[in-house]
């Protein structure tokens, strides 16, 4: 751990209350703690090893993105749907109106047929 | 200082797949999950494992932090005392004790007899440490090691307030009473 980040020791280590007559007051007990917590210093060999996961654990795709592509895994079909759904009232809509010209049509056609004949 | 980018820029950075905002996190919190996995595990090796599945399961899920639920460290305790419970149900049965493969001497450089008073007086700290169930150790860490508050120390702990005040009360009677007995000579580990 970096020093910065300790409560800071005192210079006087030696005359420590557990050297002098095993004081343990609650006070002296938590100086102790502090002072004395083991330290974790982490080695740069340890740090570089950290350092290195993502080459080792590559985010593919990042979340963020992943995240995205869930959502639009789920809209897609939607937006799909409501495509085809669009398509298909416009396709009925246009059958529709032939619908309305069709039968005049045929009559046209039949009069102008004899007509030119 | 005050220009570096907070914790939770660094999150979505490292969400956008930024490494360099990783290396950053790390900088800044490894040394102290690592102390607090080492407190939780009383096992250097075990501690560097258990620090380097934090960072890993940090790297590939960023977004599992939540902002709104508390601080990142406190967070980042959580998952690391986690991380070592699991730890230690995988090698249950093997004996955790501190091993005294390190600290590296403070500043101030005490002198040669100094420094050997220090040495007794750390490795008998750290025996009468190792022998706290892992709750109270976690908890002197939290507050006394890693300077946490009452609360963030409860959250990260998964207590309430008063059950950690409990804990602390608990343990520093235990240490006290573990510190008062004579210590065998011989066996400074």
């Amino acid at each position: 751990m970096k020093s910065s980040e300790r409560p800071e020791r005192p210079a006087a280590l030696a005359t420590s209350p557990l050297q002098d007559g095993r004081d343990a007051s609650p006070d002296a007990l938590e100086h102790l703690i502090q002072q004395h917590w083991p330290d974790a210093d982490a080695s740069p060999a340890f740090m570089a090893r950290l350092q290195q996961i993502p080459l080792q654990f590559p985010q593919s795709p990042p979340e963020r993105l992943r995240r995205a592509e869930l959502r639009a895994r789920l809209i897609w079909p939607w937006l799909l749907g409501g495509g085809l759904a669009t398509a298909s009232a416009l396709g009925g809509f246009a059958v529709g109106a032939l619908g309305l010209v069709g039968p005049a049509a045929p009559v046209d056609l039949t009069a102008l047929a004899f007509g030119v004949l | 200082m005050s220009t570096e980018p907070d914790d939770a820029d660094l999150l979505a950075a490292v969400a956008r797949g930024e490494a360099a905002a990783y290396a950053q996190l790390v900088a800044r919190h490894a040394p102290r999950v690592l102390a607090f996995a080492r407190a939780v595990l009383g096992n250097p090796t075990e501690a560097e494992d258990v620090t380097q599945e934090v960072f890993i399961r940090l790297w590939q899920r960023p977004l599992a932090f939540d902002a709104q639920r508390g601080a990142f460290t406190t967070w980042l305790f959580q998952v690391t005392r986690n991380a070592a419970l699991n730890h230690r149900e995988r090698v249950r049965g093997r004996e955790s004790a501190w091993d005294d493969d390190q600290p590296e001497p403070a500043d101030e450089s005490p002198g040669p007899e100094d420094a050997c008073a220090l040495a007794q007086d750390e490795a008998r700290f750290h025996a009468a440490v190792s022998q706290l169930p892992e709750r109270q150790r976690a908890a002197l860490a939290l507050v006394y090691s890693q300077g946490l508050s009452g609360q963030a120390a409860a959250t990260a702990l998964g207590v309430s307030p008063k059950a950690l005040e409990s804990l602390l009360i608990r343990a520093k009677r235990l240490l006290r009473s573990l510190l008062a007995e004579p210590q065998p000579h011989g066996d400074a580990t």
